[in-house]
């Protein structure tokens, strides 16, 4: 808990809060609403964009996976994640997205302090880099949304091979995701964001069929 | 024929599937004709009294029913008009609706009068691998007559043109255990599996559950074996944990258990596409264990002209009665080498249909099945076979048949008699259908007392069980049943309880042990008239299996090649043994000796579209697309694709052409300012103590030298020492570097420094990660660009000095935080300006408000192009073809001759990289300065009348220049350095063009416009 307030602290290499707006890539093609099939009963699935979102590649440098560990439990109060799955806490998810490598993702109001936060804290530990404009994180919920996964990627979602807390890099309709389930029905997916349109395409026509809400 | 009672009346007792209240009428060739609900197309037309169902492949003569479902190789059939049309499939599959149109293949111009059936008459001229020893000279008349008659003559129906109508469904879905097929086997084997509560998927290619329960005689706890199975399928649907698919053809077994389930959920009832069911679903199953229970196959037995319609197996003859009321003919003779067979008779009898005599092979013929029969009346022939069959003069219908005494091993026959039917009922025994155990390399042995061949082992977590591992009595196919699938559950459930299955008591007429016939003499020699079918799908008879032999084709696998035995849509369900058989036969060896051929997926054709799944119209391919799209959309660009992205080409005004559009974006570079998205060039964060040293290994030149701030224009070779790729890449930190790639070579690129560097030089402490889509770049380019990033504010001083050309900056322009590269790919004065990507849209907007007082003006990738073109820039994949290297384009001066070693430096020390014939780039000028060369165009050392002429290089890049107000070309020419000046001929269709020789570097030589 204590180390909430250095987290906090915005490093000296942000001098400035930027005024510009965030664009989401899906902004001028996203509608809100209750669409597809069964109307007027509960939707099967429901979308929320994660954005804006701060996401950071942290990749570990040579030998230094414990020290690493060791800084982000510092930070955190968790270690870095085992190859599947994820970590939390107040805000901050901690995804692994490869050998030796993880995604962080805090939901930001201002841009790239995650990243000076990060470069700072875990300097000579880890390689890091800002994708918090590069991907899009939407996030999927609902009782069909396994059903709308499996339209897409092999990946196994039955409870008893996949859980909350746990995370997997796949294909969706030739799109690179990393997919990981944040709640008992929910699932959030990050991809670039340059396929964000047509991936979006793709997601809500599978989602059709067991209605879909997009809020 | 029509009117003949052919269906049996209700009181027979028969038609179990069929209901007599509800007629459905259909049409079959355009005929009308009227079956009923729960009949097969197959089952309704032969009640129609129409035997007749299509023609064969290759000689056409006139086929009809042979099996009872998926193994029928004969009935093919088109089903659907216009852009619904499905062909190939086998009518006994094929569940009849009302309203259905049908249509036989392999015909023309109709199925009763065929003139490809003169190709019968001509068999003498068509044995075996007759397109290799016929269609041989001369030469030219191949391409030109043979291949166009054959390919008219030959292929298995006719693809639907015009576009799909319906929707199909791809789904991936896990299980612990997958049971393929859902007779009494797989139903034991399911439950089994599934009172673990693990996941069960039980599938079956039919449209109900039981397999063959209701034709195989015997009784479960007392009750047909029928009911076991309807109360199976009952509970199993009930539990949550089970998948039971219907209509769902298990295609293919692929490595680590990964299937292919091909479901047919709208095809029987047109209501359900017309209400948006999809027409197929594609089922990409992962199962952690596989358990096979799909049945057994039953064999046909090759007699003289068995092929002909009326000849069909003993249990579709039995199916046909038993499921849709409907008689095979009026009067029949039943020819055997087993007792199952003896069902038939007692079935039809039963039902009223007549069997004139039963042939059997064996010379003691006693078993418990038999002697039924012989109780119920039947004449029994034993030890004889059937020597031939009489018919009418189209081959179309059966009016006797001749038998002859037969014992194994005996030369030919002599004495004969003939015996009056239509129909005939043949059996040959029974083979397991194995074809999916050995999708994935399962293998099999052969099994002397059912003479076929059986599983023996697997290296995949599956198993096979009942009927398919070669147990043909029910009792056994329960119990291995339950046995099996309690296995393959716990292998996965390791906590779990199965419950024990007790199995149920059953009883079934013993059976005694068959008798192997593959050949059936003739009383004539067979060539004369007679033709002894082996694959009757493929046309192929045992004395084509018997000439291979003779013609050296010794493994089976040549024979199957030669003779085209077991291949395409039908596997070889029917035709696989009895041809081994024959093949021993010819040579003398065991079929064990002899092996099989190779069984390959799909088990029966699955549809194009459930490959597509929904991969069709705009969900086709993701299309990548940058912050500014939009823009570029509202702006009406021209889009050019580029790898996944689509950018914009031009932006053409009103009333202009492309050309024109291009010409006019030029020039606003050239005279004023421009504006470029360049979001799509590949960038790559290069960060770690040895960043530096990874560059300098996988560059041509030197990039630890580098300060910090600045960038560099850096080649990249593979190890042939030929370009793959290039670009700028600056520092910006000791440890930090941004590499910028080709657009179309980001991913590549990325993978191959990944993979140097986790294969090979797992030293270095270095990491790569894309970041392409992080960040939004624009060019800002032309005389004017420095006063529009002047005017949009900020803290980066973008003075000569304060940015000097190849430095970058870091700060904020117009409020957005950026990093500025003063690179130019255009020769002019310009900036690259990137910033965080959901910030691209504003900042554009924001350049296109500051620049409009300078007249600014977006411009898209073929303005580009020409730009750099003028400049001698080169291209990769334009100026490189992957055999270019940093030599050739005369980019020697970024070849680092100091570092010790480097990707591809080693590579250019060969001689023929060094060869002083080697194409080099240069430019061209086309004698007439409004002519511009095609793109490839080659330049060659002679014109002649035709070719061959001797070809000296070829054009790489070539524009119209408004800039020169002429045409500009770029070419690799052989030697061509040495030859500035020179004249040289491009041939082209009609004219010759000259264009002479000077250097690539065609305007501001001195590069004198970027450096203000």
């Amino acid at each position: 808990m204590a180390k909430q307030a250095t987290v906090r602290k915005r490093p000296a290499a942000r001098k400035t809060v930027i005024a510009a707006k965030r664009v989401s890539p899906l902004d001028h093609v996203i509608r809100y609403g209750r669409f597809g099939a069964d109307a007027d009963g509960g939707p099967g699935v429901s979308f929320s964009l994660r954005h804006p979102a701060s996401i950071v590649t942290v990749i570990a440098r040579k030998g230094k996976v414990t020290a690493l560990s060791a800084a982000m439990k510092k930070l955190y109060g968790f270690d870095v994640p085992a190859p599947g799955e994820s970590a939390g806490d107040r805000g901050v998810g901690v995804h692994w997205c490869g050998p030796e490598q993880w995604y962080v993702v805090r939901s930001d109001s201002s841009d790239g302090v995650l990243y000076d936060e990060l470069s700072e804290r875990f300097d000579g530990l880890a390689s890091i880099s800002d994708q918090s404009h590069g991907r899009l994180i939407i996030s999927i919920k609902g009782p069909r949304a396994r059903d709308v996964l499996a339209k897409g990627t092999p990946v196994d979602f039955h409870p008893r091979a996949f859980g909350p807390g746990d995370c997997a890099v796949t294909q969706m309709a030739h799109v690179g995701v990393h997919i990981a389930q944040t709640g008992e029905d929910v699932f959030e997916l990050s991809l670039f964001r340059g396929f964000a349109e047509s991936f979006w395409d793709w997601l809500t026509e599978m989602a059709l069929e067991y209605g879909y809400e997009v809020r | 024929m029509t009117g003949k009672p052919y269906r049996l009346p209700e009181s027979a007792g028969a038609g179990r599937l069929t209901d007599r209240a509800k007629p459905v009428s259909f049409t079959f060739d355009g005929k009308k004709m009227t079956g009923f609900a729960g009949d097969s197309l197959a089952s309704a037309v032969m009640a129609n009294g129409q035997r007749l169902l299509g023609r064969s492949f290759k000689y056409h003569r006139p086929r009809g029913l042979v099996g009872l479902g998926s193994e029928e190789p004969n009935a093919l059939v088109g089903v659907g008009e216009g852009a619904r049309h499905e062909p190939n499939l086998r009518a006994t599959q094929v569940e009849l609706y009302d309203g259905m149109v049908a249509v036989s293949q392999n015909r023309w111009p109709s199925l009763g009068f065929d003139v490809g059936a003169f190709n019968n008459r001509l068999s003498r001229l068509f044995p075996s691998g007759f397109y290799y020893k016929t269609f041989m000279w001369p030469r030219s008349f191949w391409k030109t007559i043979y291949e166009p008659t054959i390919r008219h003559a030959a292929g298995l129906g006719k693809a639907p043109t015009g576009r799909d109508p319906d929707t199909y469904e791809q789904l991936h879905v896990h299980c612990e255990v997958l049971v393929i097929g859902g007779g009494v086997t797989g139903l034991a084997a399911a439950e089994a599996a599934a009172s673990t509560g693990a996941r069960v998927i039980i599938a079956d290619e039919n449209p109900r559950f039981g397999g063959l329960a209701d034709i195989a005689g015997g009784k479960i706890d007392g009750r047909p074996q029928t009911d076991w199975a309807a109360l199976r399928v009952q509970q199993l649907a009930k539990a949550d944990n089970v998948h039971v698919l219907a209509r769902t053809t298990v295609a293919g077994h692929f490595h680590h258990n990964y299937l292919l389930l091909f479901e047919r959920l709208a095809d029987h009832d047109p209501q359900l596409i017309a209400d948006g069911v999809p027409r197929h679903r594609l089922w990409k199953v992962r199962a952690n264990q596989v358990v096979v229970a799909a049945g057994a196959i039953e064999r046909p037995i090759a007699f003289a002209n068995n092929d002909r319609p009326g000849v069909l197996l003993a249990s579709a003859a039995r199916g046909l009665v038993e499921r849709y009321g409907v008689a095979p003919g009026l009067m029949g003779v039943l020819f055997t080498n087993n007792d199952d067979a003896y069902r038939t008779a007692l079935r039809l009898k039963e039902a009223g249909v007549g069997i004139a005599c039963i042939v059997d092979v064996r010379q003691q013929v006693d078993g418990a099945l038999a002697e039924a029969a012989r109780a119920a009346g039947f004449e029994v022939m034993s030890g004889h076979a059937i020597a031939g069959i009489e018919t009418d003069i189209g081959g179309k219908a059966i009016s006797a048949v001749k038998v002859a005494p037969y014992s194994s091993g005996q030369g030919r026959v002599i004495n004969e008699e003939k015996i009056e039917c239509d129909f005939v009922a043949m059996s040959g025994g029974w083979n397991p259908a194995v074809h999916l155990w050995c999708h994935n390399g399962g293998k099999l042995k052969f099994d002397d007392s059912l003479q076929t061949f059986v599983p023996a082992r697997h290296s995949d977590a599956i198993s096979i069980a009942g009927a398919a591992n070669g147990r043909m009595s029910v009792g056994e196919c329960i119990a291995e049943g339950y046995a099996a699938g309690e296995a393959a559950a716990k292998a996965v459930m390791s906590k779990a309880k199965a419950v024990r299955m007790k199995p149920p008591s059953t009883e079934q007429e013993a059976e005694k042990r068959l008798e192997p016939i593959w050949f059936a003499p003739a009383t004539g020699k067979y060539n004369e008239g007679n033709k002894h079918f082996i694959d009757f799908q493929n046309d192929v008879t045992a004395a084509d299996l018997e000439l291979a032999q003779r013609e050296g084709y010794e493994s089976v696998e040549h024979t199957k090649r030669y003779t085209t035995l077991g291949m395409a849509t039908d596997q070889g369900k029917t035709s696989n043994v009895n041809g081994l058989g024959v093949v021993s036969q010819a040579t003398g060896r065991v079929i064990p000796e002899i092996g099989t051929t190779t069984f390959r997926p799909p088990y029966t054709p699955i549809s194009m579209g459930s490959i597509a799944g929904t991969s069709v119209g705009k969900l086709f391919l993701p299309v990548r697309k940058t912050p500014v799209f939009s823009w570029h959309e509202a702006e009406q660009a021209n889009f050019e694709p580029v790898g996944e992205w689509r950018r914009p080409y031009c932006y053409p005004k009103m009333n202009e052409d492309r050309q024109a559009a291009v010409n006019r974006e030029i020039m606003v570079v050239r005279e004023g300012v421009g504006l470029l998205d360049a979001s799509t060039l590949g960038k790559i964060e290069i960060k770690g103590p040895d960043a530096a040293a990874l560059l300098d290994r996988v560059y041509t030149n030197t990039f630890s030298t580098l300060k910090i701030g600045k960038g560099r224009y850096g080649l990249m070779m593979n190890e042939m020492g030929f370009l793959m790729d290039d670009g700028v890449t600056v520092r910006l930190a000791d440890d930090h570097f941004l590499m910028h790639t080709t657009s179309g070579g980001a991913d590549r690129i990325a993978a191959w420094l990944e993979e140097w560097l986790q294969t090979e030089w797992m030293e270095l402490r270095v990491f790569v990660t894309p970041v392409t889509e992080q960040w939004a770049q624009f060019a800002v380019a032309g005389p004017k660009a420095r006063e529009v990033l002047q005017a949009l504010g900020g803290d980066i001083d973008f003075s000569a000095d304060g940015l000097s050309f190849m430095s970058m900056a870091e700060g904020r322009v117009g409020g957005y935080p950026v990093r500025v590269f003063r690179i130019s790919f255009s020769g002019e004065l310009s900036y690259e300006i990137a910033a965080p990507a959901n910030f691209g849209r504003g900042l554009w907007d924001s350049l296109l408000k500051a620049g409009e007082p300078f007249g600014i003006k977006a411009y898209g990738t073929e303005a580009l192009h020409v730009l750099r073109a003028e400049k001698g820039f080169i291209v990769i994949g334009d100026e490189t073809d992957g055999t270019v290297t940093p030599l050739d384009v005369g980019l020697d001066w970024a070849v680092s001759k100091k570092k010790t070693d480097y990707i591809g430096k080693r590579s250019l020390e060969q001689s023929y990289l060094k060869a002083p014939n080697r194409k080099q780039l240069v430019g061209l000028y086309t004698e007439d300065p409004n002519e511009v060369l095609p793109d490839g165009a080659y330049a060659v050392e002679k014109v002649t009348d035709k070719p061959p002429m001797k070809m000296i290089g070829q054009v790489t890049s070539t524009y119209w220049s408004p800039t020169l107000k002429r045409s500009i070309a770029m070419a690799l020419i052989e030697d061509g350095r040495n030859r500035m000046g020179e004249m040289l001929l491009f041939p082209l269709a009609g004219k010759v063009v000259k264009a002479q020789i000077v250097d690539p570097v065609f305007y501001d030589k001195q590069g004198a416009r970027q450096n203000v």
